[in-house]
């Protein structure tokens, strides 16, 4: 008969049993999910032990006394009358009533320990264990994968599988791969860590070194590797065979071995993928392209510019170049501004502020400053460098006369002259500044003394126009102030009759006339004709020249009028507006000039080919342009194809067109493997290996093969014709009697 | 006379005949003794009788009518509800089942008249029933393709299209062109009932002989049939080029680089002053020439001269192309300008007609505009189209003796690759110049007269050859040639070709000369062969000459009336002496 206290003991290993197959449980379910996600043995476990830690902390099992065992089962058990603890003590030390109670407690317990559950929750526990085991069975089965997926076909992860390449029987059971396993070393500039990995598909950036190691369970006779343009004897060592290349191309593999009965056995094909290097990318934020100062503004630019690369960014800077002067004489200075933020070397991604002070670079009014920002990236041996896009900044120059003939004109045509209406605006509105200062006649003579100028001006135009010319700008008479403001009142007769010539104010009315257009209707043949008799068409300028002109000569006409009223307030606009058309008329006198280099005059039809010919000699050129078919191989497989598909007769020519065809197939599937590769991986077969080829097979790689091959160039070709007796009679007859 | 009247034993009529006038003569000397009266009536009596003994042994055959029997000839796919319809009308009415190629003219002398219900008899067949007047039943038309017309023998990079009619008896059957590979190039689906046409086109990538495919799916996608598309592709013959002009221009400049850029072997002469040329060799020798010799034009296929220097050749230049053109088919194309289209026909080969529209859309090309000289082609007498916009003649040739001459309304057509349709382009100076192109002649030119090839039935080509005697040899031995008899050029043969798949004739003096074809097995295109078959028993019987009335045959003479003819003379010479005597 056992003691009360190992009927305790007992339920107490029996709790902590439950507890334990509870924490495995919980810690279970979650590690089985995590396994089925990653397919990673050792996450699983990571996640086992970490859950069972957590439920372990969570569960305390240590707290597990006897006392409290005892206290569960006075409350489950009713019977005890809650004496349970009376067996933990020893019964020496009891009352005999306690005893008593010891004796009878310890006989319900041996009746009835066995109904009570301890207080452990196995249902839910397995609830969450079958709801892990759920979710990781559709994740299994949906195929969802927490790892990272490559671009390239799952199947390259798959143990290498070989298959013979000769149909004769196997007379041994051929070596199987125990190991395979290829190490990618991306160039040391990357700082990246060599991965391992047994899919044989390969994504990898351009130089990187590539290793790979098979092992066998019994070694072939010679284990080849080959690639697009050879094979390759795989070295032997104690731990299988070595192959090591470096990256330079895509292409395609495969491996191949020679078995110990010299029978040769052959992968599939798989891909090996380049990438390149990546130039780095500049954004700059906050920058406007075009950055305009005033003189005075305070002229510093402030920008950041974000910089990223692939595998980091070994320098940057800013490259600015300062232009000051115009046309010829323009100057250039280059300089090279480091970033204020200190470059951190190999970053993939950098933050970098800079501010340019322009004073700093002895900038002045009007010159120009152009920007830009250049990274360099840690490639090896030639890095990649990029350049953002330029940025300009200008200080204005207000004092340069932005109306001024451009410099990189063939011709500057301008007269002097047409330069001082600007000067009379210059000195009127000087004149309307004073004139609270000067007496007024003083104020008085200058306006009129202005006016004189407006109308010296004048006549100089009139001489471009074709006026008659004056000997010098000569102005007979000078009348008073005075005799003008009385002139000034009569409305009805010309104001200004007596200041002028009168071959003046007729010509003023010829302009008028001009200026409403029915003058243009009078001779009909007038654009077309290039009068040099007529004073009138004798000009500098072309037609549509002139009618401008004699607009900018009225307006100079009222600009003078007013100027003699001393009313220079009035003059202005008049004065503007003629400086607005002597304006256009320099610009349309510059598209005069370009246009002059475009368009020469026809040489007229009786001068054409009459000129000295002693150098023209007669020339010769001789040009083979080859039309080199890359697809020539491709070409004459699809046609073998299809007598291979009627008459199976393999020949060992067709060895070499099929190894050549799947050389060029290979080019356009480096492209787009999908499309080709299976084809390619048949084409391969079949240069290899000799054996009766199903018409199936051959078909599917015709497919294959017709689908790659482009749709041809249209071209002109000779017909055939049979040409008969009768056909020749026929022909001749119709002649005869066309 | 033999048409009315024959003997079966007509071989013996000599000995048979002398034996009876010595048996006649010896009769008349034996009995020379009896009086006069009853000697004549004794000569008669045996006269008869030796007579009928002669026709006992010669049997002889008169050319008799009808005796209203009809006969049906029951040929593949026959309705049974036709057959029934016709026993109920005909009550003697004989049915005979139709056997390929097997003789049946025994039969069918007991019959007076003839139906035939089914797909009818084959073409080889026809003569077994020329003297039967036949009725073909139409039996309507068989389920699939009833028609189809395609090249058969093209070259790479051409156009090629598979054209036929269809007929569905379900909705939804769709028809697809399958490459040799088996991928499917081009589909229709067939969407009406009944009879509808369809149209199929793929571009022709590779040289060699190819077996495409053309499958008739239903509305589930289920393959129907599969029938084979024999398709012979030939790769395409560089040309020998030579190009005049009086300046460059864009077009020309296009037109160079394309025709250069093909592998053509190509001079092109560009005037650069008076005497002075600038002279660019493609893929070919260098050789300077000044005037347009015969030598140099004899090694030409194609001459390419623009108007204005077409214009201001000598008198002896244009005779000298004029010569090549004729004897030796030099193709001439004339790249115009605007004043061309204004010359007289006798200048320019050709008369225009002014038109207002600067833009037209050809007929290959109906979405594209390309520009044109506001003229175009009036159709005269042997004026062949190569460019068609509707029913107006874009580019056309004329012939001059052996050689073409040609020329476009077409201006400007380099704007078509600044536009982005290079390929239109490149097809239609391709067209152009194939079309004007020198043609090349083959010693032999073969041409197949069936279309549908099948094992172990006749098989007839034509071939066209200058040989004197040509000899051709097929996979079963040299085949015997007939010669046409007007035309000594023509020559036709026969051969029945046994292997399944593709079967080539050769030529006993040239051995690159062949002519190739598939042969097929007799299960392929059934609707169409039975079509076809039907299509010619209606033609061939619609038209029969022979009406039932005027059916004759030759029928022998029953024996027996010369027999008892014989017996009744020889009983009274025999009998006649003894009752005399008595």
């Amino acid at each position: 008969m056992s003691s009360g206290k190992q009927l305790l003991l007992r339920f107490k290993k029996r709790w902590s049993i439950m507890q334990a197959i509870v924490i495995v449980l919980y810690a279970l379910g979650p590690a089985m999910l995590i396994y089925f996600l990653t397919k990673d043995i050792i996450w699983a476990v990571f996640t086992f032990m970490g859950v069972g830690l957590l439920a372990l902390l969570f569960r305390k099992p240590w707290q597990l006394t006897l006392e409290k065992v005892g206290q569960y089962l006075d409350h489950e058990l009713e019977t005890t009358e809650y004496s349970t603890g009376l067996l933990l003590v020893s019964s020496g030390e009891l009352s005999s009533l306690a005893r008593l109670q010891q004796h009878k407690v310890r006989k319900v317990l041996e009746r009835s320990i066995h109904k009570v559950r301890p207080n452990v929750h196995m249902k839910s526990a397995f609830i969450v264990l079958g709801a892990c085991g759920l979710l990781s069975l559709l994740a299994n089965q949906y195929g969802t994968s927490l790892r990272s997926t490559d671009s390239v076909p799952a199947q390259g992860d798959r143990q290498i599988l070989f298959t013979p390449l000769d149909s004769s029987e196997l007379k041994y059971t051929p070596p199987n791969i125990v190991f395979q396993e290829l190490v990618i070393q991306y160039p040391a500039y990357t700082n990246s860590a060599p991965v391992t990995t047994s899919n044989m598909n390969i994504k990898a950036l351009e130089g990187s070194k590539l290793k790979w190691r098979l092992r066998f369970d019994t070694p072939p006779n010679q284990v080849f590797f080959e690639d697009n343009e050879a094979a390759y004897s795989m070295s032997r060592n104690s731990n299988g065979y070595e192959h090591r290349m470096q990256l330079t191309a895509s292409g395609f593999y495969n491996f191949k071995f020679e078995a110990k009965d010299s029978t040769s056995h052959q992968s599939e094909l798989y891909a090996l993928e380049l990438f390149e290097d990546e130039a780095p990318v500049i954004e700059i934020q906050k920058l406007k392209q075009f950055t305009t100062f005033e003189f005075d503004d305070d002229k510093t630019i402030e920008f950041e510019a974000v910089l990223t690369d692939d595998f980091g960014i070994t320098d940057a800077y800013v490259v600015a170049t300062v232009s000051r002067g115009e046309g010829e004489s323009v100057k250039f200075r280059e300089e090279r501004l480091p970033f204020e933020t200190r470059l951190r070397q190999g970053e993939n991604t950098l933050q970098l502020s800079k501010k340019i002070d322009l004073d700093n670079l002895g900038m002045v009014p009007g010159d120009e400053l152009y920007f830009y920002i250049s990274a360099v990236d840690t490639k090896e041996p030639r890095p990649n460098t990029s350049r953002s896009e330029t940025y300009f900044a200008v200080i204005r120059d207000t004092l340069t006369n932005q109306f001024a003939v451009e410099g990189t004109m063939g011709a500057d045509l301008m007269p002097d002259y047409f330069r001082s209406q600007r000067q009379l605006i210059i000195d009127t509105e000087k004149l309307i500044a004073d004139k609270n200062r000067l007496p007024k006649n003083d104020f008085n003579s200058t306006s009129n003394e202005l006016g004189f100028d407006q109308k010296a001006l004048r006549l100089k135009y009139g001489e471009f126009m074709g006026d008659e010319a004056e000997s010098g700008i000569t102005v007979a008479e000078e009348v008073t102030v005075e005799e003008a403001q009385d002139e000034d009142v009569d409305e009805d007769e010309d104001p200004l009759s007596k200041y002028t010539h009168d071959h003046d104010g007729s010509n003023e009315h010829h302009l008028l006339d001009h200026e409403d257009g029915e003058h243009e209707d009078e001779d009909p043949l007038e654009s077309y004709l290039h009068n040099h008799d007529d004073p009138e068409e004798s000009t500098l300028f072309t037609q549509s020249l002139k009618s401008k002109l004699r607009q900018a000569m009225t307006e100079m006409w009222d600009a003078e009028l007013y100027l003699r009223l001393y009313t220079p307030e009035k003059s202005l606009p008049y004065q503007y507006r003629a400086l607005k058309l002597i304006q256009e008329i320099k610009n349309s006198a510059r598209i005069y000039v370009h246009r002059i280099g475009f368009d020469p005059p026809p040489i007229k039809e009786d001068k054409r080919l009459t000129g000295e010919l002693d150098e023209i000699v007669s020339f010769q050129k001789k040009e083979n342009i080859s039309v080199y078919d890359d697809l020539n191989f491709l070409r004459k497989a699809a046609e073998r194809l299809e007598q291979l598909i009627e008459r199976n007769d393999y020949q060992e020519s067709d060895r070499i067109l099929f190894k050549e065809s799947g050389n060029e197939l290979a080019q356009l599937a480096i492209e787009e493997p999908g499309k080709y590769l299976e084809t390619l991986q048949k084409l391969k077969w079949l240069s290899d290996r000799e054996r009766h080829w199903s018409e199936k097979e051959l078909r599917q790689i015709l497919r294959g093969v017709l689908a790659a091959i482009p749709k041809p160039i249209a071209k002109p070709t000779k017909q055939g014709e049979a040409i008969s007796d009768l056909n020749e009679l026929v022909l001749q007859e119709l002649e005869t009697n066309d | 006379m033999t048409n009315t009247f024959s003997f079966v034993h007509i071989d013996f009529i000599w000995p048979v005949g002398i034996g009876a006038l010595l048996l006649f003569a010896l009769f008349l000397w034996k009995e020379w003794s009896l009086p006069r009266k009853l000697y004549y009536l004794h000569a008669l009596i045996a006269l008869i009788t030796i007579i009928a003994l002669v026709l006992l042994l010669l049997r002889p055959m008169i050319l008799e009518g009808h005796d209203g029997t009809q006969g049906v000839l029951l040929t593949e796919d026959y309705g049974k509800e036709q057959l029934d319809s016709l026993k109920k009308r005909y009550k003697r009415l004989k049915q005979i089942p139709y056997v390929e190629n097997v003789p049946m003219s025994g039969i069918l002398d007991s019959i007076s008249s003839l139906f035939i219900v089914g797909n009818g008899v084959r073409t080889f067949d026809f003569w077994q029933l020329d003297g039967v007047p036949t009725t073909y039943l139409d039996a309507g038309e068989p389920e699939g393709v009833l028609q189809l017309n395609y090249e058969r023998e093209t070259r790479v990079g051409d156009d090629w299209t598979v054209r036929g009619s269809y007929k569905a008896n379900q909705e939804k059957r769709k028809l697809i062109l399958a490459d040799p590979g088996g991928n499917p190039i081009d589909s229709v689906l067939i969407d009406t009932l009944g009879r509808s046409d369809f149209e199929l086109s793929n571009d022709l990538k590779v040289s060699g002989r190819y077996l495409y495919h053309l499958l008739e799916k239903d509305s589930s996608g289920v393959t129907i049939a599969n029938e084979p598309l024999p398709v012979l592709v030939k790769s395409k013959k560089e040309l020998r080029l030579l190009m005049i002009q009086g300046f460059p221009t864009f077009d020309s400049k296009y037109l160079k680089n394309f025709l250069a850029e093909g592998g053509n072997e190509l001079i092109v002469r560009n005037q650069l002053s008076r005497g002075k040329y600038k002279f660019e060799y493609f893929n070919t020798e260098r050789r300077s020439f000044y005037a347009l010799s015969q030598e140099l034009l004899e090694t030409m296929d194609v001459l390419l001269i623009d108007a204005n220097s077409l214009a201001n050749l000598s008198e002896s230049s244009i005779r000298t192309i004029e010569k090549v053109m004729k004897h030796d088919g030099l193709g001439v194309l004339v790249l115009p300008d605007d004043d061309f289209f204004r010359l007289p026909i006798r200048a320019s080969n050709f008369e225009f007609l002014r038109e207002t529209t600067s833009k037209v859309t050809l007929d290959e090309w109906p979405d594209l505009s390309l520009e044109k000289y506001p003229f175009t082609f009036e159709n005269a007498i042997g004026l062949q189209t190569i460019h068609r916009s509707n029913d107006r003649i874009v580019s056309a040739y004329s012939r001059m003796g052996r050689g073409r001459i040609g020329t476009t309304v077409v201006g400007n057509s380099y704007q078509l690759v600044l536009n982005g349709n290079k390929e239109a382009y490149q097809q239609f100076w391709a067209q152009m110049i194939t079309a004007i192109a020198k043609r090349n002649e083959p010693i032999l030119d073969w041409e197949p007269m069936e279309k549908l090839i099948y094992d172990n039935e006749p098989f007839s080509f034509v071939v066209r050859t200058s040989e004197d005697n040509p000899q051709v040899f097929g996979a079963n031995g040299r085949i015997a040639l007939r010669q046409h008899l007007d035309i000594k050029e023509r020559y036709t043969g026969t051969t029945y070709p046994r292997a399944i798949g593709w079967n080539t004739i050769s030529s006993a003096n040239d051995s690159l000369s062949t002519l190739n074809f598939y042969v097929m097995d007799n299960s392929q295109w059934e609707s169409l062969r039975a079509f076809g078959t039907r299509m010619q028993n209606k033609r061939h019987f619609s038209d029969a000459k022979v009406s039932a009335n005027d059916k004759k045959v030759l029928r022998q003479i029953h024996p027996i009336w010369f027999f008892l003819v014989g017996i009744a003379g020889m009983g009274y010479l025999w009998l006649a002496p003894k009752l005399i005597k008595n």
